[in-house]
């Protein structure tokens, strides 16, 4: 095991590179000048090749792009151009501890109402409950996440016509769960589960019918296991690898996965962040986000492999 | 509270502050919302909540900021002068200041005992600082320009010389500074009035370097309001500064939210979260039959810029052909909204000088447009140039923002009547706003990149400088046009009008700088230097308990009328 995960760790360090290589070539090939949008329509050339210069935009491409790993090496991201002269660590220090609150609370209730409703369709395979539970868990899902906010905002407002005072937008505190910090926090978690419920239940259904074919389970019933035990222990194990697969994936994305919900709420995560920073050239951050979806990802995936060891102990890493 | 901000929805999502957004766009004319003898709600509801629109500051450095014409930088700091509800210049922490008789040289003396929040003393030394500080090329201002005026600028923010102070900036004593000019401005205090020459606390700077913001809590400021709390995550909340020199503020805490979208920030007023909000374009009608709605001109304008060394476009009846061609009213009823201004003026209603007799190009009146007379000027243009028919032009291309819808529209509409009424057929081509910014800086004396453009622009200071001289005067950054600098047969009348431009910039007589102006922007309009579509305006929801909401022409509330904005029972 531990050579596995020495060797995935080494993977990842080529990883990181290979993307941050990839994001610096596109950036520096990219036609707009960082320099010229953070001036706007405050140009002057002087100005201007001052602030190239600062930003160490003046240089051969090879030495900006090594100065940024030897920048790197020691932990230093850079500067951003908007918000200005922050650095680019501030930045990712504020912004995602929010991200990955919301994302996790956010998955948390995903597969809370995910899987379980998925298993009772999957039980009640072909009857009414098992129509209405995936027709809704389709619906939900093809339904596109600003959208749902919009319905979820005006939800909110009708609270507030009610006599029910609720935040339509805002975050309260990070990791703080005092009444004021839930109210803030409950629409755009409760928006993120929604957005995605619906996927997890479908795929634990499917994969739980399929294994429920399986001869292992006629054999589990045929000994007269209870049939939550014949679920619980023999067919959901089973059934479960799939979803650590996604799983892993969504790990990666938790991080930067909901700019819609940051945006429309008006969260300052680091999702949102990223998104201007596209719009705005704002390079040392765009780095930095897109190196830090790189890490979650390998992480994500590493995590899904060690899961997979723990519920099925077939599956050996090496 | 844009200044020199070209007007896109790039710059939307990179300007975060929606009350900066809506306030830049609420000048024009000044407004107010006040019904009097309301009796004001106890002082622990005092409490101000504006939304920032989608992100924090950019930066809450005075040196440093593209929106420092109002609040919060006017609240939290405060300079030399500043400009008046009325939009005209006022003293602010000066006490008085005189002009040399060859106008190069200011005198500002300070009020007695003024001190930062935090109590430190604040002189002329500080101000001279601070002034410096935005020059010095270590501070890596991107608006420094605003004090381009001063002596040896180049030299400093250049590193030649290692600082100002001592050269151009001359502190007498601790109540006394004079500032040198390289050249005669009038509006040299109008670029003052801006958050470059704010004063900050050296202390707080020497003690946090760039992260001295952050600390903003510890003092760095002498403004009407100090700061109570800074996060980068949550926003900004401003309480009075006791130690103010003025009348004190009734508003107890101004809360700036980090909030959503446009949309939701709307519905969020609607839910009493905010006590102000943009109104979306699609909730417009609704929203105007609600109370606080307020529908104010902005000091805005958009226009087609025109290369005058791209042909055909150095041909300037062909210019004056494509202004006519377009009838205004019709495109602002339909495309824009009846609350814009179709216009023909460079220099925008509100601002100083507002000349109300100009005409349209060929003295044409209104904004209608004069379809026959298009016709024949473009016949004549054509004839002129050499070309013996529409199809021997130069291909014409007009470049645009595309992330800026209603920009799209009107250009597609343009072309559309350009077609109809002229039969020329004009290449449309969308760009991200960034990229028709760097373009726009590629073609000053050039004949490309862009030939035409679609663009905006919204008032650094009222002056009709910053609309006349900036953009048409000779050697100007600005002048993406090429006017008077091109191979044109107006050109020599052209440079005639960039010295008239120049007479005015230094001109003492009010009056006598108002006509020159006036006289400067007709000629310009007449050789269509750019064609103005309409001037801006903004739609805004106020919490109709708010008193005294009252806007100068920039579309910000003074620093001093502050302290009478209060909320009602």
């Amino acid at each position: 095991m531990l050579q596995f995960l020495v060797r995935r760790f080494v993977g990842l360090l080529f990883v990181v590179l290979g993307v941050t290589f990839i994001t610096f070539i596109l950036g520096y090939l990219a036609p707009s000048d960082p320099i010229k949008e953070m001036m706007g329509a405050h140009f002057d050339s002087q100005t201007w090749l001052q602030l190239r210069h600062f930003y160490g935009f003046d240089l051969p491409w090879y030495e900006q792009y090594l100065h940024f790993l030897a920048r790197l090496a020691r932990f230093d991201l850079g500067t951003s151009f908007n918000p200005q002269q922050r650095a680019v660590w501030d930045i990712l220090k504020d912004g995602v501890p929010i991200s990955v609150e919301l994302a996790l609370w956010g998955t948390v209730v995903t597969l809370l109402l995910g899987i379980p409703i998925g298993i009772w369709s999957a039980l009640k395979a072909n009857t009414w409950v098992d129509t209405l539970l995936m027709s809704s868990a389709l619906g939900l899902y093809a339904l596109p996440a600003f959208v749902l906010i919009v319905f979820v905002q005006l939800l909110v407002l009708w609270l507030n016509y009610a006599g029910i005072s609720w935040p339509v937008t805002g975050w309260g505190t990070a990791w703080q769960y005092s009444w004021s910090d839930i109210q803030y926090k409950l629409a755009p978690v409760l928006t993120y589960a929604a957005a995605g419920y619906g996927y997890y239940a479908r795929l634990t259904r499917t994969t739980l019918l399929e294994v429920m074919r399986q001869d292992y389970i006629r054999t589990a019933r045929a000994k007269g296991l209870q049939e939550w035990v014949v679920v619980s222990r023999h067919a959901l194990r089973n059934a479960v690898i799939p979803l650590i697969t996604v799983l892993g994936l969504v790990v990666g994305l938790l991080v930067t996965g909901s700019f819609f919900i940051e945006t429309v709420f008006g969260i300052p995560g680091v999702a949102r962040i990223t998104v201007n920073s596209v719009f705005l050239r704002n390079y040392p951050v765009i780095q930095a986000t897109t190196m830090l979806i790189a890490i979650g990802v390998v992480l994500g995936n590493l995590l899904a492999d060690v899961l997979y060891c723990l519920v099925d102990p077939r599956i050996r890493v090496e | 509270m844009q200044p020199k901000k070209r007007l896109r929805l790039v710059s939307l999502l990179s300007i975060s502050c929606i009350l900066i957004l809506f306030l830049t766009a609420c000048a024009g004319e000044s407004t107010q919302s006040t019904q009097k003898n309301l009796v004001a709600a106890p002082a622990d509801k005092q409490i101000l909540r504006f939304p920032l629109e989608g992100e924090d500051f950019s930066t809450l450095d005075p040196a440093l900021t593209t929106e420092g014409l109002g609040d919060p930088f006017n609240l939290i700091y405060t300079g030399l002068v500043s400009i008046k509800g009325d939009g005209t210049i006022t003293d602010q922490l000066a006490a008085s200041h005189a002009v040399s008789a060859d106008g190069l040289t200011y005198t500002f003396t300070l009020r007695p005992n003024l001190t930062f929040s935090d109590g430190t003393p604040l002189t002329a030394r500080d101000v001279a600082y601070s002034i410096n500080r935005t020059l010095l090329p270590a501070t890596q201002s991107n608006v420094r320009v605003y004090l381009s005026l001063l002596k040896d600028f180049d030299k400093v923010t250049s590193g030649a010389i290692p600082t100002a102070i001592g050269d151009s900036l001359i502190v007498k004593d601790d109540r006394t500074i004079s500032i040198t000019l390289s050249k005669r401005a009038v509006y040299f205090l109008g670029a003052l009035s801006y958050a470059t020459s704010f004063v900050v606390e050296k202390k707080l700077i020497d003690q946090y370097g760039n992260k001295w913001t952050d600390h903003l809590d510890e003092g760095g400021g002498a403004g009407l309001f100090k700061v109570q709390s800074y996060n980068h995550t949550k926003g900004l909340v401003l309480v009075p500064n006791p130690r103010y020199y003025g009348s004190q503020p009734k508003i107890q805490q101004i809360q700036y939210i980090i909030a959503g979208d446009r949309d939701s920030n709307y519905k969020a007023f609607l839910a009493g979260q905010y006590d102000l909000a943009a109104v979306p374009p699609s909730q417009d009608e609704v929203a105007a039959k609600k109370p606080g709605y307020h529908e104010v001109p902005a000091l805005t304008l958009r226009f087609i810029g025109m290369n005058y060394l791209a042909k055909p476009l150095d041909n300037i009846k062909i210019r004056q052909a494509l202004a006519l061609a377009i009838n205004k009213d019709l495109i602002v009823s339909r495309i824009i909204g009846k609350f814009v201004i179709p216009s023909n003026h460079i220099v925008p209603k509100g601002i100083v000088g507002y000349n109300e007799n100009l005409t349209g190009p060929n003295g044409v009146k209104g904004t209608a447009g004069d379809p026959a007379l298009a016709k024949q000027l473009f016949q004549q243009g054509l004839q002129e140039g050499g070309y013996s028919s529409v199809s021997q032009l130069p291909s014409i291309s007009l470049t645009y923002a595309i992330d800026y819808k209603a920009a799209a529209d009107t250009i597609l509409a343009i072309a559309n009547e350009w077609k109809q009424v002229l039969g020329i057929s004009v290449k449309l081509i969308g760009l991200h706003g960034n990229d028709v910014t760097k373009q726009e800086a590629e073609t000053v004396g050039k004949s490309g990149p862009l030939q035409m453009w679609y663009d905006g622009w919204a008032a650094d200071y009222p002056d009709p400088q910053d609309w006349l001289t900036l953009f048409f005067g000779k050697g100007s950054d600005h002048n993406i046009f090429n006017y008077g600098q091109n191979n044109s047969a107006a050109a020599t009348q052209q440079q005639a009008v960039q010295a008239e431009m120049a007479q005015a910039d230094g001109e003492q007589d009010s009056a006598k700088r108002v006509q020159l102006y006036r006289d400067a922007e007709q000629k310009i309009v007449n050789d269509v230097g750019w064609i103005t579509t309409y001037q801006s305006a903004a739609v805004f929801l106020l919490n109709p308990k708010v008193q005294n909401w009252v806007t100068n022409p920039m579309g910000v509330i003074a620093t001093d009328d502050w302290a009478k904005v209060y909320i009602a029972q």
